[in-house]
């Protein structure tokens, strides 16, 4: 009997970006005069030139079957997104090639290619024919998108009045009615409420059980464990686990390297608002478990460490750390204001440290914004910042460690039951 | 690798007309007069040029009425001067979506000539009204105008896909485009004349491919005889400036994602 052929094939696939000097080339009068002094030079040290890499994905072999729901997981910047982006066409690979049959089309982040100004039936057609569907198709599917998001009577509001729940609904309607036989979805279930997030883990499902192929990268790994039918573990731009969800996440978990190593996240490149006067420029979270990355025990210490970078002083400066539910909400806040100690003038590079003896937050992912101010004038804000994932504490007096999810809520409250 | 995909394209033909439909009503939304502006700018153009350089410097116009004779190359000068402005930002503006999704890359550069396209088509109206405003007999030769707009869009497109490729590729070059363009309107006879240049001179003039084609517009709309000369020279032009642009688009496009 012939085997359908592989929905994706990935041979040796390797991408490599420039560390620093990203823009030299940029420079018109660098291309003219490397152009003019080519002819000059000598044999290039090219072996000098590449420690100016990195590579984000090395040597990658990868075979997904056509039907399976593949997640893929690992820590920031450990090439997840950069595989997708690979697939998707969005950028060429350095090395190596993927082969993908049959017609692709991705997710990749909430509103990409929503305009603003436009209304939300506007922007569908414009979404989607971006996305790749043709106007006859936008035209059949219109009613049952619409119908998903459920937005309803905002149809003809322009969407830069859409709350960010709004907006992400719409998006993904669009992108779970596409056609295309290989789908590839990077971290989109991040905001939106959690019904309507259930709503689309629905969607996902059935769209997989309809035989296409699903790549599912996120940060949700319960998610990842109920929709994947296997999964794979990025670490360093190569895949260092293959294998059952289950398996994968439990691998993904143990292979954290003691605390104390470097995970910090870099913020250079988030997208920020503020002044400017002083900039977050990194972020870790530290833990005294012996997971590293941004992996805490429900109830266990947790340590955020900021860097910031001052450019002109800050003379009356606040800061504050936000939590946020997979929904967007504030669930607190913790403000330099509220401190006992005042916070001095920010005319200098310096490491502030946020420390929680105990994290009062359940199994889950959770997002972390930053926030700095000078007398009620945001110099830098960063949503998103980071996200943090909490796992089951194993050692927890008052629990068993097993979490009652869906209706236990968010935050843990330590206590104690006594029963006769 | 070079390689130039149409079939894509074509399939994403919707996209195109969704990129120009986006472009003109996100640039028209929330003003009071809307798409009326598309009718007022190249009228006000008209009217500043007409004071200047008809009334105040007495530029000689061939015997029209000097608002019909600019008006006449102003038409297909803005529409050149508008579709190379769009070019020029076009892979920057769409920076997030390049970073994001794939579509035919190309598709970017020929919805800024699209866009100038309707732009274009709001100012033909215009035309008529003037025409008939000024006394401008309306004559069969007007007929002329569809090959000169093809022959128009094809090379805008050649040299637009050029501009919108250098730019996202050397950053400096966004800044040289609108200088290009302005020094470009004085070396193409819009404001004055072709005759004003000697006739030794004639064919150096004639390389620049908008004098044909602005020739063209002028020779249709105020029934002169054309200039097949200038216009061989614009099509000859087309011919080598499509695919070098194209092409050349074609080979920096892949790597936009991991520069912009």
């Amino acid at each position: 009997m012939k085997m359908p052929d592989d929905a994706i094939q990935i041979f040796q696939l390797s991408k490599k970006y420039p560390l620093r000097d990203a823009e030299r080339f940029d420079q018109l009068r660098e291309a003219i005069s490397d152009w003019i002094s080519r002819p000059f030079r000598l044999v290039d040290s090219d072996a000098g030139k590449n420690n100016g890499f990195i590579w984000a994905l090395k040597e990658i072999d990868l075979t997904v079957r056509p039907g399976e729901t593949l997640g893929i997981i690992g820590r920031n910047g450990a090439g997840k997104s950069t595989l997708l982006k690979i697939l998707s066409r969005v950028t060429q690979p350095t090395e190596g090639k993927a082969i993908l049959n049959g017609s692709v089309s991705s997710l990749l982040e909430v509103g990409t290619g929503f305009h603003p100004d436009l209304t939300g039936r506007e922007n569908i057609y414009l979404n989607a024919a971006i996305l790749g569907m043709n106007r006859r198709v936008i035209r059949e599917r219109f009613q049952e998108i619409v119908d998903f998001s459920e937005i309803g009577q905002f149809l003809n509001t322009q969407v830069k009045k859409y709350s960010s729940g709004m907006a992400v609904r719409l998006a993904f309607a669009i992108a779970a009615h596409l056609d295309s036989d290989i789908m590839l979805i990077d971290e989109v279930l991040a905001v939106g409420d959690a019904s309507f997030q259930r709503k689309c883990l629905d969607k996902m499902e059935s769209n997989a059980r309809s035989g296409r192929t699903i790549l599912f990268v996120s940060h949700n790994l319960p998610a990842i464990e109920r929709l994947c039918s296997r999964c794979i573990v990025f670490d360093k731009g190569t895949i260092v686990f293959d294998g059952k969800p289950s398996e994968a996440i439990d691998f993904y978990y143990r292979t954290q390297v003691p605390s104390g190593a470097q995970s910090a996240f870099d913020l250079e490149d988030s997208t920020r608002s503020g002044t400017g006067k002083a900039r977050f420029t990194s972020l870790e979270i530290r833990s005294d478990n012996q997971h590293r990355g941004n992996i805490v025990q429900s109830g266990k210490r947790m340590d955020i460490f900021l860097q910031v970078k001052s450019e002109r002083p800050v003379v009356n400066p606040q800061i504050a750390i936000l939590l946020k539910d997979q929904t967007g909400r504030t669930l607190f806040g913790m403000n330099t204001a509220e401190a006992t100690q005042k916070f001095p003038i920010i005319d200098k590079n310096l490491e502030i440290c946020c420390c929680i003896p105990e994290i009062p937050l359940k199994e889950g992912v959770y997002f972390i914004d930053l926030w700095m101010t000078e007398s009620n004038e945001t110099v830098d804000y960063v949503r998103y910042a980071s996200s943090v994932t909490i796992v089951p504490n194993d050692s927890r007096p008052e629990a068993s460690g097993q979490v009652v999810t869906g209706y236990g809520g968010l935050i843990f409250v330590k206590h104690e039951w006594k029963y006769q | 690798m070079v390689r130039l995909n149409l079939g894509e394209i074509l399939c994403h033909r919707d996209l195109l007309l969704f990129f120009i439909w986006k472009e003109i009503k996100v640039r028209y939304n929330q003003t009071v007069l809307g798409v009326g502006w598309a009718l007022l700018q190249p009228l006000i153009q008209m009217v500043i040029f007409s004071v200047f350089f008809g009334r105040l410097m007495k530029v000689p116009s061939q015997n029209f009425p000097y608002p019909i004779f600019v008006y006449s190359a102003l038409l297909p000068w803005t529409f050149f001067s508008s579709a190379m402005t769009l070019c020029n930002n076009a892979v920057m503006n769409n920076a997030g979506l390049i970073r994001k999704v794939w579509f035919p890359r190309l598709l970017i550069p020929l919805s800024a000539v699209g866009t100038a396209c309707v732009d274009f088509l709001a100012a033909l109206i215009v035309l008529f009204g003037l025409m008939w405003f000024s006394g401008v007999a309306i004559t069969w030769n007007l007929l002329f105008l569809l090959p000169l707009i093809v022959a128009e869009i094809l090379l805008l497109t050649g040299i637009g896909t050029f501009i919108a490729g250098l730019s996202a590729t050397y950053r400096d070059f966004r800044h040289i485009v609108p200088f290009g363009i302005q020094i470009w309107m004085f070396l193409t006879p819009v404001i004055y004349p072709a005759s004003i240049v000697g006739a030794r001179h004639q064919w150096l003039f004639n390389l620049n491919p908008m004098t044909g084609i602005v020739n063209g517009f002028r020779a249709a709309i105020l029934n002169l005889p054309p200039d097949w000369n200038a216009l061989g020279f614009s099509l000859g032009a087309i011919c080598i400036l499509l695919p070098v642009g194209v092409l050349y688009f074609n080979r920096v496009e892949t790597q936009f994602a991991d520069r912009i």
